[in-house]
């Protein structure tokens, strides 16, 4: 398995009150999946997601990344690991302003050290993937939110990472942006085999995936495989699924 | 672009404007301490801030002052940059980065910024300062004292201001890089900082503490020395300002929290009040400091028009254009001479009159200090041969000022001036005594003359005067003169070559600070060996050594006890002999106000930078600009005005207040008044450069939301 979380518990402390935000949460993501995890809000998605990518440490359970596990990694190892195995895609999208569109996307490189002519080539290649090589020495201020999540995504990808991690990467999108999103998703499923962990409230895009994994109020309360059924009808199974929630 | 250093670089070249004001601000404050330092340390500024003294210690406490706005707003300036830098800071970290890595690369970038201001600031301090002075000296005034000479230990202090500022800066930074959770980073430009609820009687009550304090504060040293008979340790009675600290800061809080229209203007105001409401708190602290800046600056502003004023309207208002008198013992130029060197100078006398005077002793209350478990206190014991005081006769004083004085045998007035103050005098007096033969006079005083020029004399008639005076030596005898000229303004040579022919007549016996007295003299002798006020004894005791060298400098006009009063010398010379007070006051202000300004600018635009998401999200509910810019003003107005009107009331009711009480009765005299409209003036002046600054601001920030006109 590529991710294993088990047990996974995390609370927030705010004032005198502990809030359970997730309460033993177990999943698994095989390698090359594209697996998205749904939930009303306040259901633990983004909380989960921040502990997979150690930006928050849980309060107990494991999260393997292959068979690392990552909470005994020390902070430099930890980095190692965000720079090397993850790629992240953020809501916000956190490009640098002050960089281009291709300087953003070989960053991870950089920090990385470890940045070739072959580095070079494959942003330059991921561009070409994503259809932004047209804008690539523009700056982040310059292009459509569209092409600022798809820049985002390539950059997630220059490390050849394990698992990329997204959160709502269509949130702040229309629908072509959104499409577009998705479609560079795929492309990186199918052209680089990448594993893909998205954490989204938005069923259209969730159809696109293997698997979709719904959380609600901290745990896993139904896991969804799309199989061999056509997308609109895993939408629309998706969307039974949400208000079948909705009615409990 | 493959290395990470070259992407700080890169980031540096896109954010120089950050960049730019952080090096500014740690330029600007080295600068400004380096130039004060080398001027308060120089040999040429001590020489008229004695050791020890009111007006040393008065800018010692406006440095501190200054170094502390110095540190704030380098705090703020850099608490800005790292605000700024966190987003960047966290994208690194949450792409892999490491703690290490970027920390390396802050440092380094660091390091340049830090040594490379503070280096520029304290190698130009020194610059500045001369330059400052040397303008000083060519646009308004140029002595000989005013030759500015640096002390290189002033850059001691240079060196540790400069030390604070990279080790906060380093501090901070590492700071920063050392948050453990990313999101936190990463979200930390869009924290706010919740505030508890505010009750309403904070404000009413916020203004009774700051009044009960201010009030407490300055009137407990006279309680406890005047009433406990105790000299309180320093700093004890600062404590009693305290409760107008707490009301300060309970005002500005009411301010910020409700505001004082309470729900009339609640949906006008909604946005800018609710914002300011949930980053109260850093707002409040920030407005604090600028308050306490503000009442500094204008506490360094008020000291030059108050005194200058005051000063003009005293020699407006002297009865007698020329005013001076001397030791029997001393050849000094008397009418004769006065009339031929007046004729040299085509200046016409008249009224001339010289009257003799008597040095002779009178009873009081002494203040016996006494050491205790309690420290310094003191009792009152009367002495029949208290002090020394000058005397003239009943017709002498007519001779002098034309008013005729009945007085019967046994009976003395004093003269005070024409606005009745008697500070530092106590006319009160039952005897006097001639100190050399021993002849005693029981008297009655009456109610006091009043006439300017003749400020803290006796007068008695003629038959006393001729008794008592039976018996005295020349150096116990004095004599008075006074004369008016024609054309008083155009007589400044005269004023000044008849000052000079006073002092290069005038022998070593009589180069003595005012206030020496050689009754006091003989006790200080008898009961500890030596007297303060001697020669030799007073640069030991904090008092100027007066020296016929140095006449032309402020601390000889000051304080010699035999110095002139001519007033178109006066007049003429106040500019010059108050020169290293005035610079020296209005470095301060600058000093303060400069850091009014970046504490102010550094804060709106953390407001605009915590905001940026309420005000994309009002644009998005169909919010104009006209309505964005008046909410946001609504915020960058509070952050200005509120400081710059408490700190001024503050500073303008303390000042008030201490007119009122230093006198003696209380009360406000006119040429107190006069110097209060001057300094209004100054208020008025500064407002203006306020409002300047906010406008500039407000753009900055607008700019910064995209909110256009």
């Amino acid at each position: 398995m590529m991710l294993t979380v088990e047990n996974l518990c995390k609370s927030y402390q705010v004032g005198k009150t502990s809030y359970e935000v997730l309460k033993g949460v177990s999943l698994q993501v095989g390698k090359g999946e594209f697996v998205a995890v749904m939930g009303p809000s306040g259901s633990g998605k983004t909380t989960l997601l921040n502990c997979i990518s150690c930006y928050i440490p849980a309060d107990s359970g494991s999260i393997r990344l292959g068979k690392t596990e990552l909470a005994r990694l020390g902070e430099d190892a930890l980095a190692e690991v965000r720079n090397k195995q993850l790629g992240f895609v953020f809501q916000d999208f956190l490009l640098l302003d002050g960089l281009t569109v291709r300087q953003n996307i070989l960053l991870p490189a950089i920090i990385g050290g470890v940045v070739s002519g072959m580095t070079e080539q494959r942003a330059d290649q991921l561009c070409e993937v994503f259809g932004i090589a047209g804008i690539r020495d523009k700056y982040p201020a310059e292009i459509s939110g569209g092409e600022k999540q798809r820049t985002a995504v390539a950059r997630a990808l220059i490390n050849h990472p394990l698992l990329i991690l997204a959160d709502e990467p269509t949130g702040n999108l229309d629908s072509k942006s959104t499409r577009a999103v998705i479609r560079s998703f795929e492309q990186a499923k199918q052209a680089l085999e990448a594993t893909i962990f998205m954490v989204t409230h938005d069923s259209y895009a969730a159809s696109f995936c293997d698997r979709v994994v719904i959380l609600r109020d901290g745990v896993v309360w139904k896991v969804l495989e799309k199989g061999a059924t056509e997308r609109e009808t895993f939408q629309d199974q998706l969307l039974d699924a949400v208000r079948e929630m909705g009615r409990e | 672009m493959r290395h990470f250093s070259e992407v700080y670089a890169l980031m540096r070249r896109r954010n120089k404007k950050q960049y730019a004001l952080l090096s500014g601000c740690c330029f600007f404050s080295v600068l400004l301490i380096t130039a004060y330092v080398c001027m308060m340390r120089a040999p040429t500024i001590l020489n008229v801030l004695p050791e020890g003294g009111d007006s040393r210690k008065q800018v010692m406490m406006i440095f501190t002052l200054a170094v502390i706005g110095c540190a704030v707003f380098t705090t703020y300036a850099s608490g800005l940059f790292f605000r700024q830098k966190s987003r960047e800071t966290g994208v690194f970290l949450a792409l892999g980065a490491t703690r290490a890595q970027v920390r390396g690369e802050l440092y380094r970038e660091l390091g340049v910024i830090s040594l490379g201001s503070c280096a520029a600031g304290a190698l130009l301090g020194g610059p500045l300062a001369w330059v400052l002075w040397q303008v000083f000296r060519l646009c308004v005034v140029d002595t000989e004292e005013m030759r500015l000479v640096f002390d290189p230990n002033a850059y001691v202090l240079s060196l540790a201001f400069s030390a604070f500022v990279i080790a906060m800066m380093f501090f901070l930074g590492s700071r920063s890089v050392k948050r453990t959770n990313i999101i936190d980073i990463v979200q930390e430009s869009h924290k706010s900082e919740p505030i508890r609820d505010v009750p309403r009687w904070y404000g009413p009550v916020g203004i009774g503490l700051l009044a009960l304090g201010g009030f407490l504060g300055y009137m407990s040293s006279v309680f406890f020395i005047s009433i406990l008979h105790w000299y309180p340790p320093e700093g004890l009675t600062a404590v009693f300002y305290v409760p107008a600290l707490i009301g300060l800061y309970m005002i500005l809080l009411h301010t910020v929290v409700n505001g004082w229209n309470g729900k009339k203007k609640l949906y006008k105001d909604l946005i800018a009040t609710s914002q300011m409401r949930f980053q109260g708190r850093q707002t409040v602290r920030n407005m604090l400091v600028m308050t306490l800046l503000i009442a500094g600056a204008y506490f360094g502003s008020f000291y030059t028009p108050m005194l200058g004023t005051g000063s003009m309207i005293e020699y407006d208002t002297r009865p007698v254009d020329y005013v001076y008198n001397f030791r029997a013992d001393q050849d000094i130029p008397l009418e004769e001479e006065v009339l031929a060197l007046a004729e040299e100078y085509g200046v016409t006398v008249t009224d001339f009159a010289a009257v003799p005077m008597l040095r002779l002793a009178v009873d009081g209350e002494d203040h016996i200090e006494e050491e205790g478990p309690m420290g310094t206190t003191w009792r009152a014991e009367y002495k029949e041969v208290l002090s020394t005081e000058l005397f003239l006769s009943a017709s002498g004083y007519e001779a002098l000022t034309g008013e005729h004085v009945d007085l019967a045998g046994g009976e003395i007035r004093g003269v005070v001036d024409t606005e009745g103050s008697k500070l530092g005098f106590a006319p009160d007096k039952s005897l006097v005594t001639n100190y050399l033969t021993g002849e005693q006079l029981p008297v009655t005083s009456l109610e006091p003359l009043r006439y300017d020029s003749l400020f803290g004399r006796y007068v008695m008639n003629d038959a006393d005067f001729a008794a008592l005076g039976a018996g005295l030596t020349e150096e116990w005898r004095e004599t008075q003169v006074c004369f008016n000229v024609e054309n008083c303004e155009e007589t400044y040579d005269f004023a000044k070559a008849l000052f000079n022919e006073i002092v290069d007549h005038s022998t070593i016996e009589v180069a003595q600070f005012d206030g020496w007295d050689p009754v006091v003299r003989d006790q200080y002798l008898a009961e500890e060996g030596a007297y303060f006020l001697d020669r030799e004894n007073c640069a030991e005791y904090g008092f100027t050594v007066i020296d016929y060298a140095q006449r032309d400098s402020s601390a000889f006009r000051m304080d010699w006890q035999y110095m002139p009063a001519f007033r178109i010398l006066d007049r003429m010379d106040f500019v010059k002999t108050m020169a290293v007070f005035l610079i020296l006051f209005v470095f301060v202000a600058v000093v303060c106000f400069a850091a009014v300004f970046v504490i102010a600018y550094t804060r709106c635009m953390t407001i605009a930078l915590t905001n940026r998401k309420v005000y994309d999200d009002l644009r998005h509910l169909g919010a104009s600009n006209a309505y964005l810019r008046r909410s946001i003003r609504g915020q960058v107005k509070r952050v200005f005005l509120v400081p710059a009107l408490a700190g001024t009331g503050l500073i303008y009711a303390f000042y008030v207040m201490i007119m009122y009480f230093n006198g003696s009765p209380a009360g406000i005299t006119p040429s107190e008044a006069a110097g209060l409209l001057a300094n209004l003036a100054v208020v008025a002046a500064v407002s203006a450069l306020i409002y300047g600054v906010y406008r500039l601001t407000l753009a900055q920030v607008c700019r910064a939301l995209d909110i256009r006109r």
